[in-house]
């Protein structure tokens, strides 16, 4: 999504600080004989998964390691910072760690099993293939293929890690024997940016604007969004707007379904974006007034987290690792209840305090996926294997 | 602090403690917004994306079956090493047809059988479907005919309900009789001044209440509330109709009700009693009844949709079938004698009002 945020990863590479170094290197005098490199399916600019293996390559960098990408399929501009995984096969050593991040059924994972490396795996969830039934076929065989690939890791794995608790909970329950959470690492001074002038001219009104950020997939259950906006704009405001924003790429029969129900509920205001570029993702979050997730299964949902960086209050379906990335933070329903939910909203949007109160308490959760916090732990698991 | 409600939803963290007063407001908002008229349609009915069509990927079969590309064509530009290109092409895309066409041809020929077989079964199923039409149609108009026969021919049974309804209905000029399986009750509303429009489905109950002389229209009564006016009906009889419909069909109509109705008018709803076994038994044999629903989820369906003041109505019971006590005599000869008489007429009351319950009953809510 956006402008590359994958490539502002790297761009924004600030030189090797000294003092960081130093740290470092007092723990490990040979860090730099060690080469740690990742591998992953399909490495995108803009999304979250691939935006995080850029994040680990640049602080793996900073940190001293020989570090590279290795990966089947990348976008046209990661192609400067990944190889074809199969050339893996020429540096791999015993020696060497490889971070594995798993989310779906690939070619790679025989291959990873059959290379000698220390193995780190890093899970991102892989979403149940019945969600995809009757949207991609392709879709449902990968992630039935991917559950079968990853229970193949138990004994293989030095490490496996999950990006939420729910998804370590997982690996626990396939046999995987050592364990632990490693939350995304964001750069939230990314966020910083200045957002995309057309949109924010465009959209700056007295609207209200609700925001749902993520692919178009059938998990994500954007059709329950709409039926809350639908209820919203009709029976309480009629002033508000809907985005939608997120690619729908492979999920066109998703996509037309969407549209279909927009259609037949006559609403004027919902706006689904497709892809769009970094900048114009930091407009839609400025506009927006409430953030909304009806999704069904999520292994971590970096939105929150960005909801949280733009204070907006977020109201979230109680599923999978939801609850444990707001912890206290936003407010969960239990129910999808749409009526219910768009009240709520409103209710949201006219008391300040409350609205402030929630507010309040995202920023204090926002500080747990502080870059710093997560460097840490990702330097504590390399040592663990070491 | 934290606060907690796993029945609609959560907040946690510092400072918030107004979780109930929140699910309370909500809950008041959404009754306001009924109250000033404004009538949600269920959005779940609406449209559940979620689920596959089926005739849309079985068109996708009937289209796409051919996999073959007789549209290819090679050629060149260039007009000198065009010729050279040209051959050197087709050299080798005759090379590679050896191995692939005899694979496309096996899977078109699987696509195509495929196609057919679907094809078959779709028009089979459309033959099974019309005459399973067919013969509900047939079946739904015997019925009809034998049930409003014996309502013209027992018009007294029909009357002791009368008071009951002038009570919420009394010097009405325009209420809406959706059903009309008892033309007797029409025939006393309009001797009471009513005046009362008939809607119905059915070919027959029209054509009979036509007869009569009664002003009945035969349309879809969703049909016919959704385009009056909101707030314009005075009153709405359904006249043993809900248990012909389905519960999805029976939420939108008392939505539909509620919002049509006049402020402080009455909805009244006349269906059969399952609580009477034997009347429950003899239901079951009519081909028109989809469901028969227990008093009190008739109530909370009217509480959902908003209406007030709601009372339900036993009538009809079926005492010519009563089983008999035992006379209670002045002087019983021992104690055990009295307790077995006492005993039985006690297990005889106790069936009776199971088995013979009143054979309908009416449910009254006020908007």
């Amino acid at each position: 999504m956006g402008l590359n945020r994958g490539l502002y990863a790297i761009f924004s590479l600030t030189p090797l600080k000294v003092s960081h170094f130093i740290t470092w290197q007092s723990l490990k005098t040979d860090v730099t004989m060690i080469e740690i490199h990742q591998m992953v399916p399909s490495l995108t600019n803009g999304d979250a998964l691939g935006d995080e293996t850029l994040e680990i390559c640049k602080i793996l960098n900073l940190w001293g390691y020989k570090s590279y990408i290795y990966t089947n399929q990348m976008s046209s501009k990661c192609k400067d910072f990944a190889r074809d995984y199969r050339e893996y096969s020429d540096i791999s050593s015993k020696d060497n760690i490889l971070i594995f991040h798993f989310s779906i059924g690939s070619d790679m994972s025989e291959f990873v099993r059959n290379l000698p490396d220390k193995k780190i795996i890093i899970y991102h969830n892989i979403t149940p293939p019945e969600f995809f039934v009757g949207y991609n076929d392709v879709f449902v065989d990968l992630a039935t293929r991917g559950r079968k690939e990853l229970a193949q890791f138990a004994g293989i794995a030095d490490l496996a890690l999950g990006v939420s608790e729910y998804n370590r909970k997982e690996l626990e329950s396939l046999g995987f024997e050592r364990t632990g959470v490693l939350p995304f690492i964001v750069d939230l001074d990314k966020y910083s940016q200045e957002p995309d002038k057309k949109i924010m001219r465009e959209f700056t009104d007295d609207y209200i604007n609700f925001l749902f950020v993520g692919r178009i997939v059938p998990n994500k259950r954007q059709e329950d969004v709409i039926r809350i906006f639908y209820y919203f704009n009709k029976y309480i405001n009629s002033k508000s707007r809907l985005f939608l924003v997120g690619t729908y790429m492979n999920m066109n029969k998703y996509y037309v379904r969407l549209n279909e129900l927009i259609e037949r509920l006559k609403l004027k205001n919902v706006y689904i974006t497709g892809h769009v570029d970094f900048k114009e993702l930091l407009a839609y979050y400025r506009l927006a007034d409430i953030f909304i997730s009806m999704s069904e299964h999520e292994g971590f949902c970096v939105p929150l987290i960005e909801s949280m960086y733009f204070n907006i209050p977020i109201v979230a379906y109680n599923s999978t690792a939801i609850p444990i990335i707001l912890h206290d933070a936003g407010i969960l329903v239990n129910k999808k209840a749409y009526e219910d939910i768009a009240e709520l909203v409103n209710i949201l949007i006219c008391d300040k305090t409350l609205r402030a109160k929630i507010i309040k308490n995202q920023q204090s959760r926002l500080k747990y996926f502080n870059k710093s916090e997560t460097e840490e732990m990702l330097k504590k698991y390399i040592s663990m294997i070491l | 602090m934290r606060e907690k409600s796993r029945s609609i939803l959560e907040i946690k963290g510092e400072g918030i403690e107004e979780v109930e007063e929140i699910i309370r407001k909500i809950g008041v908002n959404k009754i306001k917004r009924k109250e000033s008229s404004f009538s949600p349609e269920n959005v779940l009915d609406l449209y559940c994306p979620s689920t596959p069509d089926i005739q849309h990927d079985f068109r996708q079969i009937k289209w796409t079956w051919d996999i073959g590309n007789s549209s290819y064509c090679i050629s060149s530009h260039r007009p000198i090493v065009g010729k050279a290109l040209v051959m050197g092409r087709e050299l080798i895309h005759g090379e590679v047809k050896r191995y692939i066409d005899p694979m496309t041809e096996i899977q078109r020929d699987f696509n195509k059988s495929i196609a057919q077989i679907l094809c078959k079964l779709d028009a089979r199923i459309d033959r099974i479907d019309n005459e399973i039409e067919n013969l509900e149609g047939q079946a739904s108009k015997t019925k009809t005919m034998v049930d409003a026969n014996q309502i013209i021919s027992n018009p007294s049974l029909k009357k002791q309900k009368l008071h009951m309804y002038l009570h919420c209905f009394s010097g009405l000029q325009n209420l809406v009789d959706i059903g009309c399986r008892q033309v007797d009750l029409l025939d006393t509303f309009k001797e009471h001044g009513i005046r009362a429009h008939g809607v119905s489905t059915d070919e027959d109950s029209a054509k009979c209440c036509k007869q009569r002389g009664f002003d009945v229209e035969r349309i879809d009564p969703i049909h016919y509330l959704e385009r009056t006016d909101d707030n314009s009906q005075e009153g709405i009889f359904m006249d043993h109709f809900v248990e012909g419909v389905n519960p999805e069909y029976l939420a939108k109509m008392l939505n539909l009700c509620y919002k049509k109705l006049k402020h402080g008018y009455y909805l009244i709803i006349e269906t059969a009693n399952p609580l009477s076994v034997f009347h429950f038994v003899k239901s079951c044999d009519d081909g028109n009844n989809k469901m028969l629903m227990h008093p009190e989820t008739l109530k909370l369906l009217l509480r959902s949709s908003c209406f007030r003041e709601i009372n339900v109505n036993f009538f009809s019971p079926i005492s010519d079938y009563w089983l008999k006590s035992i006379p209670i005599k002045s002087k019983f000869a021992n104690e055990t004698e009295k307790t077995i008489v006492e005993t039985y007429n006690s297990n005889i009351d106790l069936l009776n009002s199971i088995i013979f319950d009143a054979q309908d009953y009416a449910v009254i809510g006020k908007k």
